[in-house]
């Protein structure tokens, strides 16, 4: 059964042509050119995948993201941008879609993306669903966490990165690693500067001391290590 | 005391100025990139050979001249603004047909627009006479005023071009069923640089120099620009060009 993607953008040859490319790809492809169509498109054809544009008609790309992720649809979204400063916006830290292109792109680099997400998307659903350590409580399926019985507000991105570390608890992950199994492989403008913004956004979040974590170690010169 | 504040504030009028500078070389990079994205990708399939069927390949080829056409009118705007402000602009009058113009305009956006786009119709009302006037000004006038009534109007609505005449005057008018303008920033429409914004107060996209650009046009004809708005219910240009002849060479 091919997988469906959803394909929301207002120019009419960008929607044309990545449309295409898709299919020719081996997707099954439904579009639209405009936010309230893709929220509808969205409930009703249920994607596997959404490729969404930042800047849209009537409702933009930033109000799409949050009202899926609001009604609890976890689809993954690759998010078109124009702008470069808003990659870690788009990223997961306010709007929790789970990768980006800039534009102006190259098709090719953009299905090998597509392939990418799939990858990771596939690769998640054989992992653990949920873990409890020091009080904190992860629930990696339904994206709910919390610390001593209260709710702990983690952007989907930060529950990726999360569930890397505990499905190789133990080891010594390095940024690369983060870059690798978060971002894809042909993944060229996340920085490691942004691994480390996310650890520390995450040590805020479960750790009683961020500046003494007890589960996410820092390792110098090598990276990071989770223990339970 | 006197002197710290004065220079308190140049430095925060010099910041100002560069801030606008910066988002205005923002804003115009994204209006080249996101055209130049969907060029880059139809002849991305087109090099690779993957557009075989001849219907299709139209449809691309269409779809790049459209884009050509958009960046084409960017690359104008900026080039007469930059006239503009460099007091340099000139317009060369001619006899012009404005119902051609008009006509022209109006086919063209009704190609590029989606089908489930805002409806878009032309009014004429009686004779219209000549026009004398630049052409091409006129036509880059209306392209801008019709360019904004489609970024503003949702699909399902209409967008209305009305030329009339009362004898004195040509008035050509563009009315949309769009979101319309704060009652805020109405008095500020014609600023350069000025965005509006759309129903959730989020800034549309744009190099804020359309409209900078029409007032010029049409006041440089000996005309006058008027706009009227309805948060929600929609806009109306009207554009109100004299007809009585006017000096050479303004």
């Amino acid at each position: 059964m091919p997988k469906k993607i959803l394909v929301v953008e207002d120019e009419p040859g960008i929607r044309l042509s990545l449309s295409d490319e898709l299919e020719s790809a081996g997707y099954r492809v439904f579009t639209a050119e405009n936010g309230e169509k893709a929220l509808a498109a969205a409930g009703c054809e249920k994607p596997d995948l959404i490729i969404l544009d930042l800047m849209l008609p009537v409702l933009d790309g930033t109000e799409v993201c949050k009202k899926l992720r609001m009604r609890g649809d976890r689809t993954p979204i690759i998010m078109l941008t124009v702008k470069d400063k808003e990659i870690d916006k788009v990223l997961g830290l306010e709007l929790g879609a789970d990768d980006y292109m800039t534009k102006p792109f190259s098709l090719r680099e953009l299905v090998a993306r597509v392939k990418a997400v799939f990858r990771r998307t596939e690769e998640r659903s054989s992992d653990p669903d949920v873990i409890s350590f020091g009080g904190i409580d992860l629930d990696f399926k339904k994206f709910e966490a919390s610390k001593k019985g209260q709710k702990l507000d983690l952007t989907p991105l930060e529950f990726h990165m999360l569930k890397l570390f505990v499905k190789r608890r133990g080891e010594v992950l390095t940024r690369d690693d983060f870059l690798d199994g978060i971002w894809g492989e042909d993944n060229v403008a996340v920085s490691f500067r942004t691994v480390d913004s996310h650890i520390a956004n995450i040590r805020k979040k479960i750790e009683d001391d961020p500046s003494r974590p007890r589960h996410i170690l820092s390792i110098r010169g090598v990276g990071y290590k989770f223990v339970e | 005391a006197f002197g710290a504040f004065l220079i308190a504030r140049t430095i925060a009028h010099e910041m100002e100025v560069l801030k606008i500078k910066s988002d205005f070389v923002a804003s115009v990079s994204h209006e080249f990139k996101t055209p130049l994205t969907s060029i880059k990708a139809l002849m991305e399939r087109l090099v690779d050979g993957k557009v075989r069927d001849t219907d299709k390949m139209d449809q691309y080829f269409s779809i790049i001249a459209q884009d050509t056409d958009k960046l084409t009118r960017l690359v104008n705007n900026l080039l007469d603004f930059s006239k503009i402000e460099a007091g340099k602009k000139e317009y060369v009058l001619f006899d012009t047909d404005i119902v051609r113009i008009a006509t022209e305009q109006v086919e063209r956006f009704k190609k590029e627009q989606a089908s489930s786009s805002p409806d878009m119709r032309l009014e004429i009302t009686g004779e219209i006479p000549t026009l004398r006037a630049d052409a091409d000004a006129l036509s880059r006038a209306l392209a801008n005023l019709l360019s904004n009534a489609v970024k503003f109007t949702p699909p399902g609505k209409a967008i209305r071009v009305g030329l009339s005449s009362d004898g004195e005057n040509v008035v050509l008018e563009v009315e949309d069923e769009g979101i319309g303008i704060h009652p805020d920033e109405l008095g500020r429409v014609f600023e350069k640089f000025f965005q509006g914004r759309n129903a959730l107060s989020q800034t549309v996209t744009g190099t804020g120099l359309g409209l900078t650009l029409v007032k010029h046009i049409v006041e440089a004809h000996g005309g006058r620009i008027l706009v009227e708005s309805r948060p929600g219910l929609g806009s109306k240009f009207s554009m109100i060009f004299p007809l009585k002849s006017w000096p050479e060479g303004s």
